[in-house]
């Protein structure tokens, strides 16, 4: 901001007081109450600094402790301390040598530096903005059906954390987020001025609503009632969003005043919808990336996903152009009301017109696959959960068939073999390496060398099927047909088991074939079966079936069918393996010429890539913000804005105009809105004029509810128990001469936050012991309302995970950036999606930064998070619960989170303790307690720390024990 | 600090001892002054253990309640409502009607026509109530249920319509009715969760999660979602390398640590709920897969049920494991069918005679068989079970041409739902919609006043059944609903 603007907006700050000063008077009548009086300088009841008390807060503490006959605890060690102070401030445990250096540091001063370092940290900002995040309804998607991405909310989140960072003062950051467009003052003609950048984010507070398909009128009047009642709620503490319908039951807000405060935003413009925005969610405004670093960031990003891309689609052109030589598989299949359905792939060439000997086992858990005696490394799975538990699931066998797949009907239905095929077998068992030798060896004796014939002797136990082309009828007595003929009715050796053809075409044709000329039945558009077959090979849950056969045909060509009445299983061959993209998943996944490390490399980058253009979406310069309509002649000047009966968009009442509630002001005159000199603008300076009349000294509850909530935060109650509602309902403050004094004190700072932390972390209020040590207390005030010792709490969903990950030694520190998707336990973000999943999974170190980074899907709550109370908010969270429940114990105990960081927890006390189980334990301790192992803990954990294996348990133990999350 | 009292630490990994607070019951007397009491009005207060359960608020028979939503919007003209008129009007416009207002006033000025229902309806059971010939199993049950017509829904979008179905408002936020149920009667199983969801298992409903989750109640108030593939609970398998034995120790381990941390701190009553919380995680993880496990049910349920038949064995296999949840004590299932998007919701805009045909044979047979299974088990009288979905349909499609499906639009004035077992009046019926099924003849039944009568049957007063969240007093209903007299026996 320049000198001359610099000016003008004191000026103007000054007319607008003068404005609120005169209203106020106006108002003053006698039946004004508290929080709409204005705070009063109290007296202070002790004197500072005459060792009764350390400052202001604990005068007004110590004196409602003593008309209660209560007193202080002591102060809290400084382990206590320190640990109390890390977590409140900036939200992550202290570091063993923070501890040991504050704990021998026997300075006056030590903690009051401990506190500014804390402050200064930028890490502060990420703990506080969360809470701020809460009261905004931050989320990082719409919400409703489709829960589509808003690409630029994280835009906000940033300035949030920043803003806190910064110490932005609080009247600066509650106009920035109302009026950021409207703060340039224009004094005279000439076009109309391009809001700042930050200011762009910053007006993203008032579209962060759930937002769905628009349904015109109906839709911006919901809008802008959810505008007025959370801007209300979060920067007034008062509930005029309950005066929506009717007047308010128990605050003096008249159903008037809330389309009075409605009126301030009715010149609010949202761009339409982008091209390809199906959810009709409306655009993004231009906001460039306003700090250096951000933008460095930014490109650094862009050129990271660049080059992903490149090297992903360079590994891919790879690996396609090794697949376009692999061209076949051989596989089975099974679809079963009982074992699912699965398919099972053998990728290897077998189409090239020459015999192979497939073989497929199952063991009744596992199957596996052979070709030629050689074992598929990689037996890929297509579908479903079976894995070969099939035979004997099958039930009662319906049919038995060759040659047409027939989905377990018996009747065929094309999908054809095209081919030889000279031995069908079935066994009871799984082979063995021996019989897959043996096996071999009469596959290539008979089809492969010129040799002399070899026995059919040679594999009889446990066959119990066999069609054999060389003796088609089964009957070792009688010839075999000759070559040409067509073989209408082929007969199992073992049990008599005759398929047949239903017509003489179907009827495949005798051939000879390989060096000794040894029959082989071509099957072309052939198919044999017989219904309900006497078989004896079904009911087990073990076994092996064995084909030998060659492939003519392009596509899919189905073999042996085994249907019963709970399903059926099927062979296939498939000779376009590796030339679809689908097929090239599969050809990746099952095929023995691509490396494991190749596979891994594949998967790795096709998740990374996956979502690229979300994320460079989310990379462009762009707030999900508002503006106000340029007005006559360009667009629709200011709308009438009325009562609406009932809430109901389509039940107009009467005409009202932008004034402040009257229970604050006293009256109900227009608000005053200052135009610009020429009134080119006449639909700017609404939302400022309301801005300035919030973010002002004269407002009574402006200071008040800020400070009520900073207390809240650090003492686990507020002086106002709900505070986001100072009306009736709210009981009132409980010491409101302190929330008073600190209300002016905080102006009198210049709206500083961080001078209202420090005031309260410094009191030796704050730095009480928790501990119950005085049960007389307890009985006069058991909920501790008055202060007498300080109220423990457990740690917030985000200081859980976070904890745990600095624990372990693996959090990243890297502040800021596009969300982060840790992954979800089970896949879970596919049982949600809705075309196709937001959630991009990425388990690199980018998933380990702070938990307030973690992509707000607004129908995906991550387990951990939510479990521990923390809301992906739908709307303005004033405070989260502190509930306890079975799933908690489950999602840290075996949950993936703790899971993973307990090894690196282990394997970090390993590096850091090499010498004894003893010096481990008490380092555990240290790190997740914040305090020493006590000798007892030493006695009965330090033979839990010997092994690595053990240290592995002794680390999930005690993350997740009570005083892990749990703060003094 | 320095006066912490030394409490020995039990040498870890001795074989597990009695503790007195062993069950995740016994501790609940301790809490009534406890964490979350402040949040609370005076008229209803409930132990710090968020589950233990509470007497109800009045007495009803029902102890149990199985939520059967439809997701899509089932059409009312094709299943339960006889409009014989509508089908003289096929191809042909609705005629003039009176104060047509809201949504659909905009639907009837443009150029629609009607389309009558393809299907046959006959009358069943003694009430005589018109069933579509889709359901000729649910049909048989004419007697037990008591049917709502005509209920208006805020909006007649899938998302906030599905929102307002299941927690009382269209906007996100908000508790669902099985969390407002968990929290006014806790839980009554030792082992399970008390607030049970079962989803398609082709998918998740509109707004995911959102419509079971616990809003601004405690987290513990959360429906917990059993799973169809993997553990039936999320994280519920141990880790791999440890045996059920080894845990238990690691357990015993986790208990004395918190109770030592516990000793010191004797009044923070969540300390001690926590060390029982981890008790109830512990059994959980033995007793959710024997819940779920279907195994040893007989041939003839599982025959019932439809598991043997491909279109009935998903939504069959949800309605047994709500039977077997109501024999474990859960207090609530919520069953959804359908999914958010594609052919498999109810929301039948391109071809509603395929849709409905398609739809209803996935779920009559299994609902039929759930009302029938707990009847012969004794349960329905102590299970309230509720059919819904989150809209009705139009008689009409929008555009003069009928084309060769014909489909139906949304209609936010015109959902159908029933109720039965607990106290529910069989046969009974409450409001209903003019001859073309377009809207409620009178004043509509409003989804508040359906929901205060589920609380009512659950034996909860509407009323007395509130929250304090962010200044308001929360309820279910909001502004309060009217009971359904008519159908409460």
């Amino acid at each position: 901001m320049n000198a001359w603007q610099s000016t003008a907006s004191r000026w103007i700050s000054l007319i607008g007081s003068q404005v609120l000063l005169l209203s106020v008077a106006h108002a003053d009548h006698a039946d004004r109450k508290w929080p709409f009086t204005a705070p009063e300088a109290p007296s202070i009841p002790f004197e500072v600094g005459s060792g009764q008390v350390d400052n202001e807060i604990d005068a007004f503490i110590l004196k409602s402790l003593k008309a209660n006959n209560l007193s202080f605890a002591p102060e809290a060690s400084k382990r206590a301390l320190i640990r109390r102070l890390y977590y409140d401030l900036i939200g992550l445990p202290p570091s063993p040598e923070k501890i040991n250096a504050f704990v021998n540091d026997e300075r006056q001063v030590a903690y009051e530096e401990l506190v500014d370092d804390l402050l200064k940290d930028p890490r502060h900002g990420e703990r506080w903005a969360r809470f701020w995040l809460d009261l905004a309804r931050y989320a990082d998607t719409a919400g409703y059906e489709g829960d589509p991405d808003l690409p630029h909310a994280w835009r906000y989140r940033d300035y949030v954390i920043d803003s806190i960072n910064k110490d932005k003062p609080y009247d600066q950051f509650i106009k920035e987020q109302i009026a950021g467009d409207e703060f340039k003052e224009i004094m005279g003609a000439g076009e109309l001025p391009l809001p700042e950048a930050e200011k762009v984010v910053a007006m993203t507070f008032l579209r962060l609503a759930p937002f769905t398909e628009p349904r015109g009128d109906e839709t911006r009047h919901e809008m802008l009632s959810e505008m007025t009642s959370t801007v209300s709620s979060v920067f007034l503490g008062l509930t005029v969003g309950c005066a929506k319908c009717h007047d308010h039951k128990y605050d003096p807000i008249p159903i008037k005043d809330f389309y009075r405060m409605k009126a301030f935003f009715s010149t609010v413009q949202i761009q339409p919808p982008d091209r390809g925005d199906i959810y009709q969610i409306g655009g993004a405004l231009p906001a460039d990336f306003y700090k250096k670093e951000t933008r460095e960031w930014v490109n650094q990003q862009r050129d990271r996903y660049q080059s992903l891309r490149d090297e992903f689609a360079k590994l891919q052109s790879e690996l396609k152009a090794r697949a376009a030589t692999t061209t076949s598989g051989s596989g089975f299949g099974i679809q079963s009301t009982k074992a699912g359905n699965d398919y099972f792939y053998h990728r290897r060439n077998i189409d090239d017109g020459e015999l192979y000997l497939v073989v497929a086992q199952s063991d009744g858990e596992q199957w596996r696959f052979f070709v030629d005696g050689e074992e598929s490394k990689n037996p890929g799975t297509l579908s479903g959960e079976n894995r070969g538990t099939w035979i004997g699931d099958l039930g009662r066998l319906t049919s038995l068939s060759l040659g047409q797949h027939t989905r377990g009907s018996g009747k065929p239905q094309g999908v054809s073999h095209q081919g030889l095929i000279t031995d069908v077998l079935i066994y009871d068992k799984q082979l063995d390496e021996d019989d897959h030798k043996t096996l071999n060896r009469y596959f290539q004796d008979k089809y492969k060398r010129r040799s002399k014939t070899p026995s059919d002797a040679f594999l009889k136990e446990g066959l119990r099927f066999w069609l054999s082309a060389s003796d088609v009828d089964g009957n070792p007595q009688s010839p075999n047909p000759a070559p040409g003929s067509r073989i209408r009715q082929w007969t199992d050796l073992v049990g008599q088991v005759a398929l047949t053809s239903a017509t003489p075409e179907q009827a495949p044709t005798l051939k000879e074939t390989g060096p000794n000329r040894h029959p082989g039945l071509y099957f072309e558009d052939s198919f044999l079966s017989i219904v309900n077959p006497k078989e004896t090979f079904s009911a087990n849950q073990e076994g092996s079936i064995v084909m030998i056969l060659s492939v003519d045909h392009e596509g899919e060509g189905y073999g042996l069918e085994i249907a019963g009445e709970n399903g059926f299983l099927t062979t296939f061959v498939h000779t376009k393996a590796g030339h679809s993209d689908l097929d090239f998943e599969k050809f990746l996944h099952e095929s023995d010429t691509i490396t494991p490390e190749e596979r891994v490399r594949y998967t790795k980058l096709k998740q990374q890539t996956r979502f690229i253009a979300q994320h460079l979406k989310r990379l462009e310069p762009k707030a999900m913000s508002l503006r106000h309509s340029f007005g006559p002649p360009y667009e629709p000047g200011i709308p009438t804005t009325r009562v609406m009966l009932r809430g109901e968009y389509d039940n107009p009442g009467e005409i009202v105009q932008a004034g402040f509630p009257s229970c604050i002001t006293g009256n109900e005159e227009p608000a005053e809105i200052r135009l610009d000199p020429f009134k080119r603008w006449p639909t700017r300076s609404r939302r400022m004029a309301l801005a300035e009349w919030i973010a002002s000294e004269n407002n009574p509850l402006t200071a008040r509810v800020m400070v009520n909530r900073l207390w809240f935060r650090h003492f686990g109650r507020g002086f106002v128990e709900t505070p986001s509602d100072f009306g009736a309902l709210s009981g009132g403050p409980s010491h409101p001469e302190l929330l008073d004094w600190l209300a002016l004190r905080f102006m009198k700072e210049g709206w500083s936050l961080k001078a209202i932390h420090k005031l309260m972390v410094m009191s030796r209020t704050y730095r009480q012991s928790s501990l119950v040590q005085n049960q007389e207390a307890d009985k006069i005030d058991p909920q501790n309302k008055l202060l007498w010792r300080f109220n423990r709490r457990r740690l917030e969903a985000e200081a859980v995970r976070d904890a745990v990950l600095k624990v372990s030694g693996r959090l990243n520190p890297e502040v800021f950036g596009i969300p982060i998707f840790p992954a979800l336990p089970d896949g879970i973000e596919d049982r949600v999606k809705y075309n196709e999943s937001k959630w991009a999974t990425d388990t690199g170190p980018d998933s380990r930064k702070r938990s307030v980074y973690i992509y707000q899907q607004r129908t995906l709550n991550m387990p951990l998070m939510q479990n521990f109370d923390g809301l992906v908010c739908e709307d303005s969270i004033p405070k989260r619960q502190a509930s306890v429940t079975p799933l908690q114990a489950l999602s840290m105990y075996n949950g993936p989170l703790v899971q993973e960081e307990a090894k690196h927890f282990a394997r970090r006390l390993e590096t850091e303790c090499p010498q004894t189980a003893q010096a481990r334990v008490d380092r555990a301790i240290l790190l997740a307690y914040g305090r020493n192992a006590t000798p007892q803990e030493i006695e009965a954990l330090t033979p839990m720390a010997t092994t690595s294996e053990e240290l592995i348990r002794l680390c999930r133990i005690l993350l997740n024990t009570s005083e892990f999350i749990y703060v003094d | 600090m320095s006066t912490r009292p030394q409490i020995p630490l039990p040498n870890p990994f001795q074989s597990r001892r009695a503790f007195l607070s062993n069950t995740w019951n016994g501790i609940g007397a301790l809490g009534l002054s406890g964490l979350l009491a402040h949040d609370l009005l005076a008229d209803f207060k409930r132990p710090v253990n968020p589950l233990t359960p509470v007497g109800q608020q009045r007495l009803k028979k029902a102890k149990h309640c199985i939520f059967l939503f439809m997701q899509g919007g089932v059409s009312q003209m094709d299943a339960f409502e006889y409009k014989p008129r509508l089908r003289e009007l096929h191809g042909h416009p609705i005629p003039e009607t009176m104060d047509v207002h809201g949504e659909l006033q905009g639907r009837l000025s443009f150029p629609h026509c009607c389309v009558g229902s393809p299907f046959e309806f006959s009358q069943h059971g003694e009430s005589g109530r018109w069933f579509s010939e889709l359901f000729p199993h649910l049909s048989q049950h004419a007697d037990e249920l008591a049917f709502i017509h005509g209920i208006k829904t805020d909006n007649q979008n899938h998302g906030p319509a599905t929102y307002h179905i299941n927690t009382g408002s269209q906007f996100p936020g908000h508790p669902s009715v099985g969390s407002w149920i968990q929290y006014g009667l806790g839980s009554q199983n030792q082992n399970m969760p008390g607030y049970v969801v079962i989803q398609d298992p082709r998918g998740a409903p509109c707004n995911g999660a959102a419509i079971w989750a616990n809003g601004y109640l405690p987290a513990a108030y959360q429906g917990t979602l059993l799973r169809d593939q993997g553990s039936p609970i999320l994280n519920l398998n141990r880790p791999h390398s440890l045996t059920e034995s080894e845990q238990r120790k690691e357990f015993d381990l986790i208990r004395s640590l918190n109770e030592r941390h516990l000793s010191s701190r004797p009044e923070e009553t969540a300390l001690e709920a926590r060390i029982a919380a981890y008790e109830l995680a512990f059994r959980m993880q033995s007793a959710a897969p024997e819940a779920v496990d279907l195994r040893n049910e007989p041939e003839s349920i599982r025959d019932m049920y439809g598991l043997n038949d491909s279109r009935t064995a998903g939504f069959g296999r949800q309605c047994l494991l709500a039977r077997r949840m109501v024999e474990r004590g859960v207090r609530y299932t919520l069953l959804v069918h359908g999914v958010q998007i594609g052919s498999h919701s109810w929301d039948d805009h391109g071809n509603v005679e395929g849709g409905m045909k398609k739809h209803s044979a996935e779920v009559d047979q299994p609902v039929s068989a759930l009302l029938r299974d707990l009847a012969q088990r004794g349960l329905l009288e102590e299970t309230l079970v509720v059919w819904a979905s989150e809209m009705g349909r139009t008689p009409f499609v929008n555009g003069t041409q009928l084309g060769k499906t014909p489909g139906r639009e949304h209609n936010s004035y015109g959902l159908c739902m029933w109720m039965a077992g607990g106290d529910v009046k069989g046969g009974a019926t409450v409001g209903a919609t003019d001859e073309y099924s377009l809207r409620s003849v009178g004043d509509p039944v409003h989804v508040r006043d359906v929901h205060a009568t589920i609380l009512e049957l659950m034996g909860l007063k509407d009323e007395k059944l509130t929250y304090k969240h962010a200044g308001r007093i929360r309820k279910l209903t909001d502004i309060g609903g009217n009971l359904l007299d008519d159908l409460i026996a």
